[in-house]
C-alpha cells in the first residue's frame, strides 16, 4: 500500500511539475490555442482521469 | 433591464428555493449531527451538487472571468490547478469520512483538537476561520447588492442585494441545517452550469459562427492572451502565489472539507469528487471562455471586473436568459455564504461553546450553534453595508490565511510527532505574516504572501513539534484505525 501511495504521490508532483514550468517555458512563444490552452486542457483531464482511477477502486 | 423584471425572477427564485428547503425537513432527525451533516447519510447525487455550488462562488462568473480578460489564458491555468488539487480530497476523504464516523467530528477543527489532544488547536482554528472565512462572506453579500443594482441601472438600491441575500442565506440554513443547504445548494448549481453554458453557446455562435470561427478572432486579434505571462499579469511569480493557496483549498476552507463528513458511503463520496470534477471542469472552461469572448466583443473595458456585466449585456443575449444568469450568479454567492455560515456556526458552537462549557448538553450545543447563523450573518451584513477596505484586504487574503492550517492537517493524518503546540503556532505565526503582507503590500524577491506564509507556517509547524511532547498514544491509535479502514476499502 505505501509504494502504490508513494507511485500516486509521484504521478502527481510530476504532473503539478509540468504544470508551472511548460507554459512558462516551451509554451510561452506560441501565440495559439495549440499552446498553454491545449496544454491546461490536456493537464486537467489527465489529472481528472488519475484522480478517477483512484476513486473507482474503492470498496465500501 | 426594468427592475420589476429583476424583481419578480428573484421573488420566483426565492420562492422556488425556500420551498426546496422546507420539503428537506421531511424525514429530519433531531441531534446537532443531523442538523449539520444530515445525519453522514448524504447520497451521492446531491453531495456532488452541494459540493460544487459551496465551492463555486460567484468568483467564478465574475472573478475569473475578468482575470481572463486582463490577463489572459494564465486564468485557465490557475482554475484548473485549483482543480487538480482535488487529489487532495481524494486522499484525504476517506481518512475524514473514516475518523469523522468513528469519533463522531462535526467540524474539521474539532477533529483537529481531539487528534493533538488539544481544545486550544480546536479554538485556534476555529478562530483563523472566522477571521478570514466572515469577511469573505461579506464580500459575497455585497456583490449581491452590486449585481442587482448594476444590472437595474441603480433601481434597486446596494442595501436591498444585500439584506435579500443575508435573509436568503439565514433562511435557508436555519430550516434544515445542512439538508436544506444541500437541496438549495443543489438547484442552485445547475441553474449556476445551465445558463453559463447557454450563455457561451449564444454568443460563440451568433457572433462568431461557431468556436473554430471565434478562436481565430482571438488568436489573429489577441495572441498574446493565449501564451503566459502573456499580457504580464500572470508572471511565474503571480502564478504560484495564486495557485499555491486554491491548490490546497478542498482542505483548508472548512465548509468544503466539512462536505467529507457527509457521504452515506464510500461509493457516494466517490460519486461526489467525481460528479464535482466534471462540474468544475465544465464550468471552469465555461467562465474562462466569458472573459476571452468579452475581450473579442469589447476590448477597451477599463476595469476587468466589468467583463461579465459586459457580456450580458451585448444584444444577441435575450433579456430572459441574462434574467436567470443574474439568478445564476446570485445562486453562486447565496450557497457559497449559507454553506460558510452553517460551518462557522458548528465550530463556534462544537469548538469554541465547548472549550468553556465541557459540560454542556448536545441540545444546547444545537441551540446556540442555530443562534450563531443569524448574528455571524448579521456581522457579515455590516460589513458589507460599511464597505471597509480592511474587509475587502481580509477576503482576499481568505484563501491565503487558511493554507495556514494545512501543515496541521497533513501532520494530523501523516505524522505521528506532530504536537498541538506546532499546530497552534504553525497557524499563528503563518497567519500574522500572511496578514501582515497583505496589509503592507510587501512582497520579499518579489514572492506572494502566500508563498512566505506558508513556509513561515510549515517551518513553525515542524520546529515547534520537534521540540514539544506528542500525544503518541492517541496518534498511535488514531492513525492506527484509519491505515486498517483505508486497507479495507483499498483506498491509498
Amino acid at each position: 500500500m505505501r509504494v502504490k501511495r508513494w507511485c500516486w504521490i509521484l504521478w502527481f508532483g510530476f504532473l503539478l511539475l509540468l504544470d508551472y514550468t511548460l507554459p512558462y517555458t516551451v509554451l510561452s512563444g506560441v501565440n495559439t490555442v495549440y499552446g498553454a490552452f491545449l496544454f491546461w486542457n490536456l493537464f486537467a483531464l489527465v489529472a481528472i482521469a488519475s484522480m478517477c482511477v483512484l476513486l473507482w477502486k474503492w470498496r465500501d | 433591464m426594468s427592475p420589476s423584471y429583476i424583481l419578480l425572477v428573484v421573488a420566483i427564485y426565492v420562492a422556488v428555493g425556500t420551498w426546496m428547503a422546507y420539503m428537506s425537513r421531511k424525514g429530519m432527525g433531531a441531534g446537532i449531527t443531523e442538523y449539520f451533516l444530515a445525519n453522514r447519510k448524504v447520497g451521492g447525487f446531491v453531495a456532488a451538487l452541494t459540493y460544487s455550488a459551496t465551492t463555486y462562488s460567484a468568483f467564478m462568473m465574475v472573478g475569473l472571468a475578468g482575470f481572463t480578460y486582463k490577463g489572459g489564458v494564465g486564468a485557465l491555468g490557475f482554475e484548473l490547478t485549483y482543480l487538480s488539487g482535488l487529489v487532495l480530497a481524494v486522499f484525504f476523504g476517506p481518512r475524514f469520512w473514516l475518523v469523522g464516523k468513528k469519533y463522531g467530528y462535526i467540524s474539521p477543527a474539532e477533529l483537529l483538537g481531539d487528534r493533538y489532544q488539544s481544545q486550544w488547536v480546536a479554538v485556534v482554528t476555529t478562530v483563523v476561520c472566522l477571521i478570514f472565512l466572515i469577511p469573505y462572506a461579506a464580500v459575497q453579500l455585497m456583490g449581491i447588492g452590486y449585481l442587482l443594482g448594476g444590472l437595474s441601472g441603480g433601481m434597486i438600491p446596494f442595501w436591498v442585494g444585500l439584506i435579500l441575500a443575508t435573509m436568503l442565506a439565514i433562511v435557508w440554513a436555519w430550516i434544515a441545517g445542512l439538508r436544506s443547504v444541500a437541496w438549495t445548494d443543489s438547484l442552485q448549481a445547475l441553474i449556476m452550469l445551465v445558463t453559463s453554458v447557454l450563455v457561451l453557446l449564444f454568443v460563440i455562435y451568433r457572433y462568431f459562427g461557431g468556436f473554430g470561427g471565434f478562436f481565430t478572432k482571438l488568436e489573429t486579434g489577441y495572441p498574446q492572451w493565449l501564451a503566459v505571462p502573456g499580457p504580464g499579469f500572470f508572471s511565474l511569480k503571480a502564478y504560484i502565489g495564486l495557485t499555491l493557496p486554491w491548490f490546497f483549498f478542498c482542505i483548508s476552507n472548512p465548509q468544503v472539507s466539512q462536505r467529507l463528513f457527509i457521504p452515506k458511503s464510500l461509493g457516494a463520496m466517490r460519486k461526489m469528487l467525481g460528479g464535482f470534477l466534471i462540474f468544475g471542469f465544465l464550468y471552469t472552461l465555461v467562465s474562462v471562455m466569458w472573459g476571452f469572448s468579452t475581450k473579442v466583443l469589447s476590448p477597451g473595458l477599463t476595469r476587468a471586473d466589468l467583463a461579465t456585466p459586459t457580456l450580458l449585456s451585448q444584444p444577441v443575449i435575450p433579456a430572459v436568459l441574462a434574467l436567470i444568469v443574474m439568478v445564476g450568479i446570485l445562486g453562486a454567492a447565496v450557497s457559497t455564504i449559507d454553506s460558510i455560515l452553517l460551518t462557522l456556526s458548528s465550530m463556534f458552537a462544537r469548538d469554541l461553546y465547548r472549550r468553556f462549557r465541557p459540560r454542556a448538553s448536545e441540545e444546547m450545543e444545537l441551540r446556540l450553534g442555530k443562534w450563531v447563523i443569524p448574528v455571524i450573518s448579521f456581522v457579515a451584513m455590516i460589513f458589507g453595508w460599511l464597505k471597509l477596505g480592511l474587509i475587502s484586504a481580509l477576503s482576499v487574503a481568505a484563501s491565503a490565511g487558511l493554507l495556514m492550517t494545512v501543515p496541521a492537517i497533513f501532520g494530523a493524518f501523516f505524522w505521528k510527532r506532530g504536537t498541538a503546540a506546532g499546530a497552534i503556532w504553525s497557524m499563528i505565526l503563518g497567519g500574522v505574516v500572511t496578514g501582515f503582507l497583505y496589509f503592507s503590500r510587501w512582497r520579499p524577491l518579489g514572492h506572494w504572501p502566500a508563498v512566505w506564509g506558508g513556509l513561515v507556517c510549515l517551518l513553525a509547524y515542524i520546529v515547534v513539534s520537534l521540540v514539544t511532547k506528542a500525544p503518541l498514544e492517541k496518534a498511535r491509535e488514531f492513525l492506527g484505525y484509519v491505515e486498517e479502514g483505508l486497507k479495507e476499502r483499498n483506498a491509498l
